[in-house]
């Protein structure tokens, strides 16, 4: 039975890792395919989507939240250069001429520092904007009590909190029947 | 005042023409005529407070053509201000002469026909009218008959103004009652008049006052002594008739006395049967009570009952019950008072009603026994009154009162007395009376027993004392008198205090019992404010009494606390303005309208409990909110995640677009 449960406990880093392993293997062998049919392509992918493979390398998320966007701008700072490359002929002396052209890598890396941010940054403003409406719904709710308290007087709250207080019992009482 | 006429019931009162005779007990009498018209000549009896009038018996009398030979009220009215008040007026139609016989005096004796005639049979059947209707009159004595100089029946006299008994000097009462004090007697039976008609046909017959010269104590020794024909007769010589009638009537157990029946058929009815008493029954040899001695039962239980502290020790004495079962040889009384003394002996209890108990059953036909003094049992509300209402109560009187109820006497009494009628209604009586007297609650205990037993007593709070209050209309108008005072009431607290809470409860015989109660409840003064007004509302409104302002502003200063009991700060705010405006009315409903709408209150209390709901709504609320904050955060990185990679894939279309179209 333990050993069961010990399995079952297993299995989900276990998929996640089997998962792992199989999109590091297609990406070698996109790689591969990439380096072996257009080999200035294979080696303009493989350098200049280098943040991509470490932004999937180190994103834990099952759905990777963070390489994701990381992958999608750094791909698209690495489209100029692999339509300059597609432009000029695809061959390695053009591979050369781009990669010796810093603006090159500095854009597809910043481009994938910049989804990285995206995703890092994005988060936050979301989770600003729903902490900023529970406080408006606590203030609401804290200015009805205090109107509730002005009218009524602290006896109100008393009732309340017998209120409230029954309903725990009593919700107590139906779990422990339960 | 003196010597200034007032009217009373139709007649003019003359102060200053006081008449002697007519009255005793130190009752005053006043010559009294009709107001308007023509009337009989009266007198008017002014009554005492701490001796309330038999206002029960009042009330239940014939109508005077039904009782020519007794002197029927006709009319009572309340008159005078003074220091306790305005005082009852009993008038009365003029007898038509003298007294027959005044105390001590000595006349010529009257013939025996004019005896049996016109004192016996007018006599009986005047008792027997009143005993219809289950009243006694206890004020037969040879002062209290009258008639005219041309002979004929005789009138007897008034007993109605002083409690039962109370002007019957002891030579005219049985042993039992002659020991009690003069307010404690108590109404008695139709037997008790019957041995007072005995003894005034013996003193009219022998022309003397029966036992003239001793005094009250000796009287009742000789009596308990030689049997009471024997101690008052002695050796006087009586018409046959007479003295067989007298035997009887004379008899010290009550069942020989002759019917009212026997003798208005007198002497026809004599001979029917024979009349005689039971012998005293006497020791073989004297028992020496603290120097005294004593050879019968009953002396002995009056001897003790009267030194009574001498009494207490010597109760335990084996002496004593030596003496009853060798001397005496009353084996039945021996083991009783044995039995006593046992069951005393395993309690702690006090020697006061150890004594008590033992007297009574040394003496079965005798009163109650109490530290010296006795009583009848039904005669508690009288004594109250005397220790209560007196113009300077007797703290010690009170106390020993309190004292013989707590300590359940009268029940003690009655369980000795269970052969004789009416001691299962006594024993009931003595457990209401310790039930009420140990109540501590606004509108009962002790106050309030003095009011359910005198229910003429005036009320007898400082507050209305002097306006002598003995019903509901005059307190609500002795209340407002003395709220229009500064401060109200002198100063008093409340309107309600103990007195007048009880005067209430008893003349309302507790149908206002639980709001007085919650009345006086400190602890609580919005309840007891609310109480209070609901009182007077009640009163006003079962009294149809007038407008009281001056009373009702003070109640509403008193009920101020009950503004808390409204919920809302807005009802607050109406009810606090709208209070003195309704005090002002002087109408009480008016006021408990304010304080305590029905539907208001229910409004009040609806809205209050949905105000406590949403309250508690919105604390779960904001709880729920405070305890979602991890949940926040894990939806902010689901949805950010999902957003960073849409603008992210957006930016990489955009860019695909943008190359292609380059």
């Amino acid at each position: 039975m333990a050993k069961a449960a010990k399995t079952a406990a297993g299995q989900g880093p276990a998929r996640a890792s089997r998962k792992g392993r199989w999109a590091f293997w297609a990406f070698g062998l996109g790689t591969g395919i990439a380096l072996g049919v257009a080999l200035p392509t294979g080696l303009l992918l493989l350098v200049g989507l280098l943040p991509t493979a470490a932004a999937f390398a180190s994103d834990t998320h099952p759905d990777k939240t963070t390489a994701r966007p990381v992958l999608y701008l750094n791909l698209a700072g690495l489209l100029p250069a692999l339509k300059t490359l597609w432009l000029g002929g695809h061959d390695l002396a053009a591979l050369a001429s781009l990669l010796g052209d810093p603006w090159t890598l500095v854009l597809a890396y910043g481009a994938a520092a910049f989804g990285f941010a995206l995703a890092r940054t994005i988060p936050y403003a979301v989770l600003l904007v729903l902490e900023a409406r529970a406080a408006a719904t606590m203030k609401q709710l804290a200015d009805r009590q205090e109107a509730l308290r002005e009218a009524w007087g602290d006896a109100v709250v008393e009732e309340a909190n017998r209120l409230v207080a029954r309903a725990a019992a009593a919700a107590e009482k139906k779990a422990g029947g339960g | 005042m003196a010597g200034r006429e007032f009217e009373i019931a139709g007649y003019l009162v003359d102060p200053g023409r006081p008449l002697a005779g007519l009255v005793g007990g130190g009752l005053q009498a006043f010559a009294a005529r009709p107001a308007r018209g023509e009337g009989p000549a009266a007198f008017a009896v002014r009554c005492r407070h701490h001796h309330p009038p038999r206002v029960r018996v009042l009330e239940r009398l014939p109508e005077p053509e039904h009782v020519p030979n007794l002197l029927v009220p006709l009319g009572r009215g309340w008159h005078g201000a003074g220091e306790e008040g305005p005082e009852l007026h009993i008038l009365y139609a003029l007898p038509p002469g003298a007294p027959m016989m005044l105390p001590g005096e000595r006349r010529a004796p009257l013939g025996e026909t004019d005896l049996i005639q016109n004192v016996a049979k007018p006599v009986a059947r005047v008792l027997a009218e009143l005993a219809e209707r289950g009243i006694t009159h206890r004020g037969i004595r040879p002062d209290n008959l009258f008639r005219s100089k041309a002979g004929g029946p005789v009138t007897v006299g008034e007993a109605f103004a002083l409690p039962p008994g109370f002007c019957q000097p002891a030579a005219f009462e049985t042993p039992a009652m002659a020991m009690c004090a003069p307010a404690g007697k108590g109404e008695g039976t139709v037997e008790d008049d019957l041995y007072a008609l005995g003894v005034t046909l013996l003193a009219l017959a022998t022309g003397q006052w029966p036992l003239a010269g001793l005094d009250d104590r000796t009287g009742i020794r000789l009596r308990l002594e030689r049997g009471s024909l024997a101690g008052l007769v002695g050796s006087a010589r009586l018409p046959a008739s007479v003295a067989t009638l007298l035997r009887g009537l004379l008899s010290d157990d009550p069942g020989f006395r002759p019917s009212l029946d026997e003798i208005a058929l007198w002497p026809g009815g004599a001979r029917a049967r024979p009349l005689t008493a039971r012998a005293v029954r006497k020791a073989t040899r004297p028992f020496d009570f603290a120097g005294e001695q004593v050879l019968d039962a009953r002396s002995l239980a009056f001897a003790m009952a009267n030194r009574w502290q001498e009494g207490v020790k010597a109760v335990r004495s084996p002496a004593l019950l030596a003496w009853l079962e060798r001397a005496l040889t009353d084996q039945q009384l021996s083991e009783r008072v044995e039995e006593i003394l046992a069951a005393e002996s395993i309690g702690a209890s006090d020697g006061d009603l150890l004594l008590c108990r033992l007297l009574a059953a040394l003496d079965p036909q005798g009163p109650l026994w109490w530290r010296g003094s006795a009583l009848m049992p039904d005669g508690l509300g009288a004594l109250l009154a005397e220790a209560y209402a007196a113009p300077v109560p007797s703290r010690e009187r009170q106390r020993d009162l309190a004292d013989m109820i707590e300590a359940q006497a009268i029940c003690r009494y009655a369980g000795e007395h269970l052969d004789r009628p009416g001691m299962l209604e006594i024993d009931k009586m003595g457990r209401l009376a310790r039930a009420q007297a140990r109540a501590r609650v606004l509108g009962a205990g002790r106050e309030r027993l003095l009011y359910q037993l005198n229910p003429g007593l005036p009320c007898l709070s400082p507050l209305v004392r002097r306006a002598g209050a003995t019903t509901l209309p005059a307190l609500l108008a002795a209340l407002e008198s003395s709220a229009a005072g500064s401060p109200p009431g002198g100063g008093a607290p409340t309107p309600l205090d103990r007195h007048v809470a009880a005067f209430i409860g008893a003349q309302m015989e507790g149908a206002v019992d639980t709001l007085l109660a919650a009345a006086g409840d400190a602890d609580r003064p919005e309840e007891a404010g609310l109480a209070t007004v609901k009182v007077f509302a009640r009163l006003q409104r079962l009294q149809k009494g007038p407008p009281c302002p001056n009373l009702a502003r003070w109640v509403a200063a008193i009920a101020a606390p009950a503004v808390a009991t409204w919920h809302g700060k807005a009802a607050r705010e109406r009810v606090e303005k709208a209070l003195p405006e309704a005090a002002a009315t002087g109408d009480f409903s008016v006021l408990l309208q304010v304080l305590d709408d029905p539907a208001s209150r229910e409004a009040d209390r609806a809205a209050f409990a949905e105000a406590a709901a949403t309250f508690a709504r919105a604390s779960a609320a904001g709880f729920a909110l405070r305890a979602e904050a991890p949940l926040r955060q894990a939806e902010a990185a689901r949805l950010g995640g999902l957003a960073a990679q849409a603008v992210a894939l957006a930016l990489l279309g955009g860019t695909v677009l943008m190359l292609a179209g380059s």
